[in-house]
């Protein structure tokens, strides 16, 4: 854990909510895409990481720095995530674009170009759509594996499951999107 | 067309996941398929395109909800929960309590006694001889040693206190829940965690909606943990004939993984395909864990062809661990009589690990 995480840490655990601002500050971005494509949808991210830094911030006395802050954090994040969905019925969401009043993208420059634009877009759109469609837990596997570059081992420690489950999930779950992301090219076709 | 196996090393390929032998064998592979090459191309680009999703950016004003949201719940670090359980202290008191009650014991005890018998006392008070008085009734061939009474008080304490060592001793609590209790995890997990560890050998009597949809769920968990379940071909069509009873015993697994599994058997599942996908609540309704009994040893011996004997627990500690070691469960009716081939094999080549724990499930619905 970097030095300056366990400073602010240490300012938090005497009650210095400011400290756990910059905190909030530093890993908001990155909790935020990964709990988006967990949850799909910017509203409900919004609400998981909220609750997730809340979360984090009345557990801190159970924080024993033997672990990144924010793989620790993510640990909530993903649960928290998780147990939204399962507890969400199935419902049809259209992605109208109005998610995108919440948060801004980072690189606009390569989505100007006309013709690229629409075509990553499409194919953005089949993505998020074909990973809509796995239950949580293939999503959550495949989100930490391909977006957060996460080992076997880092994840098996966060969603506390052995490794050879994760690598049984990952493997159904990359089958699944696969058929999923044909069917929907040929749908489209 | 490639085998389940050969996909699953192409997926961990792509994942990034193969030791050198195993990526060898994936390579080897993909030159010589061309169907392991297209599946590899097409998975790392599913990857690539997941990888690529826009990112971003939160507005800043999250920062400031979020503390606002903790200062106005007053929302301070919690502080540490006292620990759930502090195993020394009904010592510690028993210990505290002897020592008072061996104290007025010996005090009352003191008291009681006669003067006289302490004779050097009575003559290093003096320092003189005193020559006992004869009683003129006093017959020397006959020992007339009056008859101790003892303090009614202390006679009583001492009958209170010591009576009960004679008492059966009364038999250990069992740890008892309910599978929805176990869903919260936490506590319940942790106390299950515990006594596993103080048992060498722990049987769990498992109480059932189902008996089909319970085995056929512990199947798929133990299939997702990559645990080997070695079953004997009778529970493949499990019956809900409540009469009917399964065994799953397993001697290769530590005690948190049995605790995952009992957490797993707990939560509801999804079941059916994508647009027909419904929640389905566990089948498993309560567990009662203790420790495993000579008849139940019995029972199992004989549905796996062995000795009740060769079950006996060993002390895991001073084993030698086998990485190479599989997880294995067996799963077999209660009341079979002769193995089949399959639980004979296990029986023959079963070695127990360190750190692992023997557990009986007995599975039985109600």
């Amino acid at each position: 854990m970097s030095a300056d995480d366990n400073r602010l840490i240490r300012e938090c655990r005497t009650g210095n909510t400011a400290a756990f601002g910059e905190l909030v500050s530093r890993y908001q971005d990155r909790l935020f895409n990964t709990v988006l494509r967990l949850v799909n949808n910017a509203e409900d991210a919004l609400d998981v990481v909220q609750e997730s830094f809340l979360h984090a911030y009345q557990s801190l006395h159970s924080f024993k720095g033997d672990a990144l802050f924010f793989t620790w954090l993510y640990r909530i994040a993903v649960n928290t995530a998780i147990s939204m969905k399962r507890k969400q019925k199935p419902v049809l969401r259209i992605h109208t674009g109005d998610d995108k009043a919440a948060i801004d993208p980072l690189d606009s420059a390569e989505s100007n170009r006309p013709g690229h634009a629409i075509e990553m877009a499409e194919e953005e759109r089949q993505v998020h759509e074909g990973l809509a469609k796995l239950s949580a837990e293939h999503r959550a596997v495949l989100v930490m594996k391909d977006m957060e570059g996460m080992k076997y081992e880092d994840m098996a420690a966060i969603l506390e499951v052995p490794i050879g489950t994760i690598r049984s999930r990952l493997h159904r779950a990359r089958l699944e999107l696969r058929d999923i992301l044909i069917q929907l090219q040929k749908r489209e076709a | 067309m490639l085998s389940e196996q050969e996909i699953q090393l192409l997926t961990s390929y792509v994942d990034g996941e193969l030791n050198q032998r195993q990526r060898k064998a994936a390579t080897r592979l993909m030159n010589k398929s061309s169907e392991a090459r297209a599946l590899v191309k097409e998975l790392q680009e599913n990857a690539h395109k997941v990888k690529m999703l826009p990112k971003h950016k939160v507005e800043p004003s999250l920062v400031d909800e979020i503390v606002k949201a903790i200062e106005e719940s007053k929302a301070q670090p919690k502080q540490p929960a006292p620990p759930l359980r502090r195993v020394w202290l009904p010592y510690l008191t028993a210990s505290l309590a002897a020592a008072i009650l061996i104290a007025v014991i010996g005090f009352l005890y003191w008291q009681s006694i006669p003067v006289s018998d302490f004779g050097t006392k009575d003559i290093a008070a003096t320092d003189k001889v005193i020559e006992p008085k004869l009683d003129p009734k006093f017959d020397p061939k006959i020992e007339q040693t009056p008859p101790w009474k003892p303090n009614p008080l202390l006679a009583q304490i001492t009958e209170d206190t010591f009576g009960g060592f004679g008492a059966p001793v009364p038999i250990d609590k069992v740890f008892t829940a309910s599978f929805r209790e176990f869903q919260k995890a936490g506590v319940m997990a942790s106390q299950f965690t515990h006594e596993l560890n103080r048992e060498k050998s722990v049987n769990v009597d498992v109480t059932v909606k189902s008996n089909k949809d319970a085995l056929l769920r512990l199947r798929t968990i133990l299939a997702e943990r990559g645990i080997n379940l070695i079953a004997d071909p009778a529970t493949n069509k499990a019956s809900d004939d409540k009469k009917v009873e399964y065994l799953v015993y397993a001697e290769s697994l530590t005690s948190d993984e049995v605790t995952r599994l009992m957490s797993e058997l707990s939560q509801s599942y999804v079941v059916g395909m994508k647009n027909s996908q419904k929640t389905v609540l566990s089948p498993y309704n309560h567990m009662t864990l203790k420790p495993t009994a000579k008849d139940d040893r019995q029972q199992l011996a004989k549905a796996l062809g062995v000795e009740a004997s060769t079950l006996e627990p060993k002390d895991r500690k001073d084993l030698k661990p086998n990485p190479q070691h599989d997880k294995v469960a067996v799963l077999v009716p209660a009341n079979a009589s002769r193995p089949a081939a399959e639980l004979a094999e296990f029986a023959q080549r079963r070695s127990t690990q360190p750190g692992t724990v023997q557990v009986v499930i007995r599975i039985r619905q109600e």
